[in-house]
């Protein structure tokens, strides 16, 4: 999308910006910092100062790549401030709106399509990657429940998902 | 995936987004999105299926929601309160501007053609054009829509972008998307006839409007304004995905659906009540499992007979 690369610093074009990248940066930071509301602050908080430092901000490669590195940034530093990360915990009650009615909407055949999808898995492969993604089981955990190793845990949940992109290729919409 | 770098394969970065990669692991992973945008786009690509396959609100982003906050934070009011003026100066401005400004869209337009062809629009969108369709197809600066104008007939996957809306006009009216699946068809003094494969897209002219959503169809009448739903036809999309859809359809009709879309012949015994009605979805079967379907429903039995045709009876 142009209007990413060369206007993003206009209002409509930092909104492009923001949608198109807000959600897949909030699981980048989340592979960092493992903390749902946390991702999306840092997330937001890249947004927000990259929004009051656009003249000043130098951009060398791609917005995007900047976005990346920022996200990095950010989560490494709260990585680091594990103070700063328990306050935020504490005080983020969530108190977010309802997602915009297009979104709920499209997000609901999404849903059927990947649970499709997911029904394709062989039986061994979907059992623990719904445990890990429905009951929010730990690698570990997953393990210990099926009496297997963390490696082949690993492996079955890197295969469930590389299989789910496949089979959804073109379903989605940034990919 | 990047061959060169083969220490980051499905496996890390599915830990990575579990939230259970190492320090080091994370690293690694955040040199290697940052090495190339082809890494990031399948990164990408695994983030959104690996986001979406959680049932659990909480674990996903609101993007929409945020947004509104955002906007709020990147839009502080007591700017206009310290320059009142510069803001109507402003406003003039870029009135004047968008007035002035000559429309300089650029157009891409598939004129009509003797045969169905396929294309992709710049946007991503993939088109179907029946034969003699045309379309014209540009990307409104103004509005931020992604429009196309059609004459005849069209099927339409529209790539998705919440931001940039994408519209189908007619001659009788406006078909509204934002990433789905339908097909469009124009018939002149009659009317635009929208089926809906899958998303939801909104029908309307100057008076009215009605949404549809997947499986459902719509007519934009040539005249009269009130738009309606029709039910859509089982077949609608069978050139597409080979699917077929029956709502309680009698026998009789499905069968003529199935002799044309598999081009057979299926007589039935004239002791077969064809007026049963008929509730069923066939994704891609062979003609021979559907019929197979079909008579254990209702306690009947089929038999091929030679050349493609098929013959229905009584147990």
């Amino acid at each position: 999308m142009r209007a990413t690369i060369t206007k993003w610093h206009t209002k409509s074009g930092f909104e492009i910006l923001f949608k198109e990248h807000y959600s897949v940066l909030c699981a980048y930071a989340y592979g960092f910092v493992a903390d749902y509301s946390l991702s999306e602050d840092i997330v937001q908080e890249v947004f927000s100062k990259l929004w009051i430092d656009k003249q000043k901000v130098k951009i060398n490669s791609s917005i995007k790549a900047y976005l990346y590195k920022a996200v990095r940034n950010a989560a490494f530093n709260y990585l680091k401030h594990q103070k700063v990360v328990q306050q935020y915990e504490a005080v983020n009650k969530d108190d977010r709106n309802e997602a915009g009615q297009d979104e709920v909407l499209v997000r609901k055949e999404l849903n059927s399509k990947i649970h499709t999808a997911i029904n394709k898995l062989s039986t061994e492969r979907r059992k623990i990657f719904l445990m890990s993604r429905i009951d929010g089981l730990k690698y570990k955990e997953i393990a210990e429940k099926l009496s297997i190793s963390i490696k082949t845990v690993e492996n079955q949940m890197g295969k469930a998902l590389a299989c789910l992109r496949k089979d959804l290729k073109g379903e989605y919409p940034p990919v | 995936m990047n061959e060169k770098i083969k220490h980051i394969d499905d496996t890390l970065l599915t830990r990575f987004l579990a939230g259970e990669a190492t320090f080091a692991e994370k690293e690694n992973v955040a040199e290697w999105l940052e090495k190339s945008e082809e890494n990031r786009i399948y990164f990408e690509s695994l983030a959104t299926v690996w986001q979406t396959s959680t049932a659990d609100e909480k674990k996903r982003p609101h993007t929409e929601a945020v947004w509104q906050k955002i906007e709020q934070q990147i839009h502080p009011s007591k700017f206009r309160t310290i320059f009142p003026w510069l803001g109507a100066a402003t406003a003039v401005f870029i009135l004047a501007f968008f007035i002035f400004r000559p429309g300089k869209y650029e157009v891409t337009t598939f004129p009509a053609q003797q045969l169905t062809q396929k294309e992709v629009l710049p946007d991503g969108t993939e088109i179907i054009l029946n034969k003699n369709a045309r379309l014209d197809y540009f990307f409104d600066t103004k509005t931020n829509t992604r429009t196309a104008r059609l004459k005849g007939k069209a099927f339409f996957h529209v790539k998705r972008d919440t931001t940039q809306k994408f519209i189908v006009e007619t001659l009788y009216g406006r078909v509204e998307v934002l990433g789905t699946q339908f097909s469009v068809d124009v018939i002149r003094d009659d009317g635009v006839y929208v089926d809906v494969l899958s998303g939801v897209v909104k029908l309307a002219n100057d008076n009215d409007a009605l949404v549809l959503q997947k499986g459902e169809s719509g007519l934009i009448p040539a005249k009269g304004r009130k738009i309606r739903d029709v039910l859509q036809k089982p077949a609608v999309f069978f050139t597409i995905n080979q699917t077929l859809v029956f709502n309680n359809m009698p026998l009789k009709d499905v069968f003529s659906v199935l002799e044309e879309c598999y081009a057979v012949k299926i007589e039935v015994d004239g002791q077969v009540d064809t007026d049963l009605l008929f509730k069923s979805r066939f994704p891609g079967n062979k003609i021979d499992e559907i019929l197979n379907v079909i008579t254990q429903t209702y306690g009947l039995k089929f038999k091929k007979l030679n050349d493609g045709c098929y013959f229905i009876f009584e147990e």
